[in-house]
């Protein structure tokens, strides 16, 4: 706290998940899909939270950082601007900076976590397994510690999409009567003008998370989507968005386009359609803001991040996990002396079985 | 008188033309019938061995068909001499005027001549080679034979290169020049090296040899291709990220509705050809033929001409 003068105190607000019977810290079970306090084993709903509310200060330095103090044990926690829920490093209790989610930060909707965090330590260790060059050290207990659970911000588009396009397309038949090859050649011109809706497309909101590696989670079953509530992130960490709707957009667009023109493409059925001409129309017809379930981890390997994330709803587990190139160099060696070996014994076989 | 003078001038002529006529060996029971290469005798090949000419096999060219000078003869003889003294294998040129119906009389005729009389020099193995030239008017015909360990210099491929080369001078007539190109080849090909993979059985057939090759270079490409692809496969197991491109995920098939559909025939053409008739070919390799003696020989093909 030595530039505490330099801070400016806002009039933030931080509630933490606590027991409404004994006070102690309660955590969201994914599988009961209930608040447990481990003190008092009292079990608590959404409804049941709901009044739950506590004030907490907050200030914010010069740099975007925020700092609040810890309901329970009163230590300073900081933040960044992102943060919206977190822990306290000194007791370990969930501290969910509520301010900053309210307003246009506030979300829609939130898919709760269905997976606990053995499960998605269980699935992180399960990632070694059927991949033969993965380093030793990939997987060893302090990077499967290291997982934690966040609710991503995201973006869910209702897309209506319409196309009109011109596409050529040739048909090709040969045939033989007698010694007389023939081939025709139809050529035709195919006119489709079509319209279809794409239902909550997801993207990202954060700066802070590769887009390519959220896509690869996909999909999220919105069957699932609960109406926004704080008591959901106890327990979690959470993340708001600091990329808008509008710029976010862009990368629904390119995937609903490319998507449309497949299925407007799939109706012409003469040859291979190439388009000549087309006219694209795309609108939103709604938006939501929403939290996502994801379990991250991130694990250095030689100086390097590789960063891991889990579908908290479907255990999916993706990254790109790391190389041990001693290991493909080895198992290469082997192949090779294996496939030339094996090679060379079919083709004293055929010499022997009387082969040319 | 004077007709008895006009009858007897052809027959003098006669006796002048025998003079540079081939010297004809009598084949007889005591003799086993010129036959003293080991072949297999039967009563049919001993009938094959009675037609051919029986002849002195030091003599070299049998121009029974008169298309050469003495001199010439004695030109090409020396050339002859040379060559086998340089190969150690017999060089035989024969001529004669054969009516024929199919190619392979003029074959047959060409390896029984070889066969059936004592070629191969110090008759070991029976090497050697022979130009036969057919002179029938009404389809002359040449063809280059090999025989017994010359296979595997003058083979069939090399036998018809050189008949390709000498085509010119034999169907024009130039014999000297023909023979002497063909002399020539027969010396510039002493000089390459064998068939490989092939031997000669006891008859004299080109035999491929069945030897065990471990093909490694051949091996190590296809290794290594396997190899890439086994690796390749379990590297990309290590990736899992991957940037979506489409959302078919989350289109609604229920509101896809299709406004406009139109197909138009713009343009068709129908294009055609006539299928060649696909000429056989080959399995490739070399085999050697069977004459009437059992005996194999190798031939050039043949030219007309």
């Amino acid at each position: 706290m030595a530039n505490n003068e330099e801070k400016k105190v806002k009039n933030s607000t931080a509630i933490d998940s606590r027991c409404p019977s004994c006070g102690a810290k309660i955590t969201f079970n994914p599988k009961k899909k209930k608040w447990i306090c481990d003190y008092c084993n009292s079990e608590f709903t959404v409804q049941e939270l709901k009044n739950k509310s506590e004030n907490e200060n907050l200030e914010e330095d010069d740099k975007g950082l925020f700092q609040y103090n810890c309901p329970d044990c009163g230590a300073v926690i900081v933040a960044d601007e992102q943060t919206s829920a977190t822990f306290c490093v000194y007791c370990g209790n969930t501290a969910i900076l509520k301010n900053k989610l309210t307003g246009k930060f506030r979300p829609n909707y939130i898919i709760p976590f269905k997976k606990d965090k053995e499960e998605a330590k269980e699935a992180f260790r399960n990632l070694s397994k059927g991949r033969k060059f993965v380093p030793k050290t990939f997987n060893n207990e302090t990077n499967i510690e290291k997982i934690r659970g966040i609710y991503i911000p995201f973006w869910l588009y209702d897309i209506v999409f319409n196309e009109e396009l011109d596409a050529k397309g040739e048909e090709i038949i040969h045939w033989t009567t007698g010694k007389t090859h023939y081939t025709k050649t139809d050529i035709y011109e195919m006119h489709r003008k079509g319209t279809m809706t794409f239902e909550k497309v997801p993207v990202d909101g954060s700066s802070r998370f590769e887009n390519d590696l959220m896509n690869s989670i996909e999909p999220f079953d919105y069957n699932e989507l609960e109406e926004y509530n704080h008591a959901y992130l106890s327990g979690f960490l959470a993340e708001k968005y600091d990329i808008d709707e509008e710029k976010c957009y862009d990368d629904a667009k390119t995937r609903i386009t490319n998507s449309g023109e497949k299925e407007m493409l799939e109706t012409c059925k003469h040859g291979i359609p190439r388009i000549i001409k087309k006219e694209i129309d795309d609108v939103i017809s709604k938006f939501y803001y929403v939290l996502l379930p994801v379990y991250m981890v991130n694990v250095k390997y030689k100086d390097k991040y590789y960063t891991f994330a889990m579908n908290g709803q479907t255990g999916k587990f993706v990254g790109n996990i790391p190389l041990d190139k001693n290991k493909v160099f080895i198992y290469s060696i082997i192949s090779l002396i294996i496939c030339f070996g094996i090679i060379e014994l079919i083709i004293y076989l055929i010499y022997c079985l009387g082969g040319k | 008188m004077k007709k008895i003078k006009y009858l007897l001038l052809p027959l003098l002529l006669l006796l002048i033309i025998n003079v540079n006529a081939v010297e004809l060996k009598e084949r007889t029971e005591e003799n086993n019938y010129g036959v003293n290469k080991k072949w297999d005798m039967n009563s049919e090949r001993y009938e094959y061995a009675k037609k051919t000419p029986y002849v002195n096999a030091d003599e070299k060219i049998y121009d029974f068909s008169d298309i050469l000078t003495d001199e010439e003869e004695k030109e090409l003889k020396s050339k002859i001499d040379a060559l086998i003294e340089k190969y150690k294998m017999d060089i035989v040129i024969l001529t004669y005027d054969y009516q024929y119906s199919n190619d392979s009389e003029n074959s047959y005729f060409a390896s029984d001549f070889y066969d059936f009389n004592d070629f191969g020099i110090d008759m070991e193995k029976y090497s050697g080679v022979l130009l036969f030239r057919n002179t029938y008017a009404d389809n002359p015909y040449f063809d280059m034979f090999s025989f017994g360990e010359a296979q595997l210099k003058y083979y069939d491929s090399r036998m018809s290169d050189i008949l390709d080369d000498i085509y010119p001078e034999i169907s024009s007539k130039n014999y000297l020049d023909g023979f002497t190109k063909w002399l020539n080849d027969v010396d510039k090909y002493g000089n390459y090296e064998e068939l490989n993979d092939y031997v000669l059985d006891e008859t004299g057939h080109l035999k491929r040899i069945r030897t065990f090759k471990p093909m490694i270079f051949v091996n190590l490409v296809i290794s290594s291709i396997i190899t890439i692809i086994y690796i390749s496969i379990n590297v990309k197991k290590n990736k899992m990220v991957k940037l979506a491109t489409q959302a078919s995920t989350y289109l609604n098939k229920q509101t896809f509705n299709l406004l406009d559909k139109t197909d138009k025939l713009v343009h068709s053409h129908v294009s055609s050809y006539v299928q060649s008739d696909s000429s056989s070919s080959s399995g490739g390799g070399h085999s050697s033929f069977s004459g009437h003696s059992g005996g194999g020989f190798s031939s050039g093909g043949g030219r007309h001409g």
